[in-house]
Parts: structure tokens; C-alpha cells; sequence
């Protein structure tokens, strides 16, 4: 009778020990009873203790929490009791991997902070002019993306628009998406045409490309009086051109994505835009976003979106697109990067000279 | 109920009981207590010696007596159920 034993005790060393029997100890209490109040007083003490213990760990796990924690307090506390020994060291273990993956999220948190100040936000006005209809969004899966955009005007006359998607994920992704961002940047400034200056970009990112990684890409150098746009589309998923009143084309790939190959060669098409057609450029995200069912979005039924939506204004229409993709994911958590970029020309935005 | 186990060595008192009055008197649970009712209970007590190895008592067990080590030392090991 009793309570059953709580541990298993085993002979380390020869081992001596007394045995007193329960009915023998109970008598024994009985008739001392200054026994029994030492007992009581050992019981108390272990609480207190134990107590103790267990309070400082409950303020550090609340401390842990609030990201207060220091690891050097867990130094004042080298196992109060021996039977929390182990117990301390796991709970160190514990504390210090928390604070370990907090640094990590905090510094991938900057990381993230700094590719997306990468990507233009501001609307572009050709010689302080009425605002270009072009709107873009990115929606990153998780802190760190591998998608990109970007545009800018070459002498307030010609407007590039560029739409990528960088191999892999996470910090080494994010680093390769800025080099490729930088190098386009640079190269489209420099070179005399498109497909210079993307050969140029290319060969920066594969000569120091250690990770093997590679971009898609998709870039336009479109003249805004004019309506020459010239484009290149390196093995990046096929961008829309909207015609109202005419068939849509679609812009398919014609090239090597950037970083693999040395020296490659990049194929560019030249085409007219008119009043009111719209480009509209995506990422796989888009595609390839999945539903709770594990259902595909897939391109068809993202073709039959884009086709439905009205051409009008570039926001309402990304956000619209994006909108009806994300809806459909709903509950799921995103795989990928979400990016979309929408341009609808207008030659008499541009005020021509003299 | 007592398990009758074969590597229990009955060495009832080759040391003096009075000198393990003395051991129990010098622990805290047993300060307060004067040496000869010590002595007394210690009439009734078994002194038992176990090889390395040897289990004194098991978790899960009915607890039917108290084990105070006199010389040597011990294992403890409990065993608790994954958290799932």
C-alpha cells in the first residue's frame, strides 16, 4: 500500500542501505512526533526550492517570449536541485536556440527589407508630364523572395520594364535577384541596345556565380512617343499584349535565362504599341499558386483571366488578376512569389518637343 | 508485498547499531529524534547490500518501506511519457 515508487534505483557502487518498513516508520512517527515535523520541514524546503526553480523559469520562458531574454541568466541558476539538472541544461539548450533563430529571423527580416527597397514603387513622369499607366506588385512568399521588377525611363523618352524570377529561395536568392537587378540597371544604361545589354548583365552574373543560380527575365524598352517597343524574353513564363478591339499576343521565350552560359547570345523582337494596349507581366507565382485542394491555378485558366479583365487602368487590372488568383488559394499558404506588372501605352501622355 | 530477492544480503548488523544511530542522528530528518528511540527503530530495520547493478526498487511499484543509504551510491532513472 502506498504510493507507487516514482523512480527506479540502482546500484552504482556496492550499495548499503537500511530498510525500515512502512508499519514500523508510521509507529516510529506516531511515537516521535519530532520526526514527523523534520519531515515536514524537508518536504517544505524541497518545494521551496523547487518552487523557486520553477518560477525563474516561467519568468524566463515569459521573458523568452517578449524577446527580453538574456542568456546570462541562466548562469545564476547553475541546477538548484540536483534532480533539475537535467532539466537546466535542456532548458538552456532550449533558450539558446530560440534566441539564435530570433537573430536569424531579425536579420532575414533586414535582408528582406533591403531587396524590397530594390523594387520601384513611385509612378514615372516623363519630364514632370501626366503619370505612366503602370502599376506593379509582389507579394513574396515568405520574408525573402527570388521574384523581381523593375522600371525606369532612359532619357525621359524610352521606358523599360523588366519581370524576373531568380532560382532558389531564401538569402542566397535574394542576394543573386539584387546582382541580376544591379547588373540590368547598369547594362541598359550603358549599352546602345537590348540585346548588349542584357549579354553584358549575363556575363557579370555567370562570372561570379559560384552557386550556379540563374534568372529568368523579361525586359521591354518601350518608346514612349512612338510606340516601338523593343523585348526580349529570357526563359521567363510568356507575358500578355491586350489589344482592345484585336487579338491578344503572347510574348514567348526566345532565350537562355541569365547566369548559365558565358558569352550567350540574346534574341530580341520588335513590335507597335497603340493607344490602350496593355502589357501585362507575371511570375509562376501566379501560375503555380495552389488551393487547399492542392489545385493548380495553372495558365489556362489564367489566360481565360486575363483575357476577362478590362484593359483600362494597369493598377485596377493587377490588382484585380492578383486579387482573383489569391481568392482562389484562399486558406492555403502562399508557395511562391506573387508578382505581377501591368503598362498600358498612351503616345499622348508625352508632350513631343518644340 | 516483499519481493524475496537473492542478492539481498542479510548482514544484520555488522556494524554496531549504534553507529548507524549516529549516521541517521547527523541527517536533518532525523536530528530532532534522540539516539535511543533511533536505536530502537533501528531493532526492526534491515541493513541490505547491493552489487553495481542491482536494482534497490522499481517505478511503479507499491511502496511498502524506506530506503535510507548508509554507504554507496546509486542510479536514478524515471520514466516519463513522450510528449506527442
Amino acid at each position: 500500500m502506498g504510493v507507487p515508487r516514482t523512480a527506479t534505483i540502482e546500484a552504482t557502487n556496492p550499495l548499503r542501505v537500511l530498510r525500515i518498513d512502512n508499519g514500523d516508520l508510521q509507529k516510529f512517527g506516531s511515537e516521535n512526533p519530532r520526526f514527523l515535523a523534520a519531515v515536514m520541514m524537508q518536504v517544505g524546503h524541497r518545494f521551496q526550492t523547487f518552487n523557486q526553480a520553477v518560477g525563474f523559469y516561467s519568468n524566463a520562458l515569459r521573458a523568452l517570449r517578449q524577446h527580453d531574454f538574456d542568456l546570462r541568466l541562466l548562469e545564476d541558476l547553475k541546477a538548484p536541485l540536483p534532480e533539475l539538472a537535467d532539466f537546466t541544461k535542456s532548458f538552456r539548450q532550449l533558450a539558446e536556440e530560440i534566441v539564435e533563430r530570433r537573430a536569424h529571423r531579425e536579420e532575414m527580416a533586414s535582408a528582406a527589407a533591403i531587396q524590397r527597397s530594390m523594387l520601384p514603387l513611385a509612378a514615372l513622369r516623363p519630364r514632370g508630364d501626366t503619370a505612366l499607366d503602370l502599376f506593379a506588385l509582389m507579394l513574396p512568399a515568405g520574408d525573402i523572395g527570388g521574384d523581381f521588377y523593375d522600371y525606369f525611363l532612359l532619357e525621359d523618352r524610352r521606358l523599360v520594364i523588366t519581370i524576373g524570377d531568380v532560382s532558389g529561395k531564401g538569402i542566397p536568392a535574394a542576394l543573386f535577384m539584387t546582382a541580376v537587378q544591379t547588373a540590368l540597371r547598369l547594362a541598359l544604361r550603358q549599352q546602345q541596345t537590348l540585346d548588349a545589354a542584357i549579354a553584358a548583365a549575363n556575363d557579370l552574373l555567370v562570372a561570379n556565380n559560384d552557386e550556379e543560380m540563374f534568372a529568368t527575365l523579361f525586359c521591354a524598352v518601350i518608346d514612349i512617343a512612338s510606340g516601338v517597343a523593343v523585348v526580349c524574353n529570357c526563359g521567363h513564363p510568356a507575358p500578355f499584349v491586350l489589344r482592345p478591339g484585336r487579338g491578344p499576343d503572347r510574348i514567348t521565350s526566345s532565350s537562355l535565362p541569365l547566369g548559365l552560359q558565358l558569352d550567350a547570345r540574346f534574341k530580341t523582337e520588335t513590335m507597335m504599341m497603340r493607344n490602350g494596349d496593355m502589357i501585362f507581366l507575371w511570375t509562376d507565382g501566379l501560375s503555380d499558386a495552389l488551393n487547399t485542394a492542392g489545385e493548380r491555378y495553372g495558365e489556362q485558366r489564367l489566360e481565360q483571366l486575363v483575357f476577362a479583365l478590362s484593359t483600362e487602368r494597369a493598377r485596377d487590372f493587377v490588382l484585380a488578376a492578383t486579387g482573383l488568383v489569391t481568392e482562389f488559394a484562399s486558406e492555403a499558404s502562399q508557395f511562391d512569389d506573387l508578382t505581377a506588372l501591368a503598362f498600358v501605352y498612351h503616345p499622348n501622355i508625352v508632350d513631343p518637343v518644340g | 508485498m516483499t519481493k524475496k530477492n537473492t542478492a539481498y544480503t542479510h548482514l544484520q548488523f555488522d556494524i554496531p547499531a549504534s553507529d548507524i544511530a549516529a549516521i541517521l542522528h547527523s541527517h536533518p530528518l532525523f536530528a530532532e529524534t534522540d539516539l535511543a528511540a533511533l536505536t530502537e527503530l533501528l531493532g526492526r530495520a534491515r541493513l541490505l547490500t547491493l552489487h553495481p547493478g542491482e536494482v534497490l526498487l522499481r517505478q511503479g511499484e507499491a511502496s511498502d518501506a524506506a530506503y535510507i543509504v548508509i554507504e554507496g551510491s546509486a542510479s536514478v532513472r524515471i520514466e516519463t511519457t513522450m510528449a506527442g
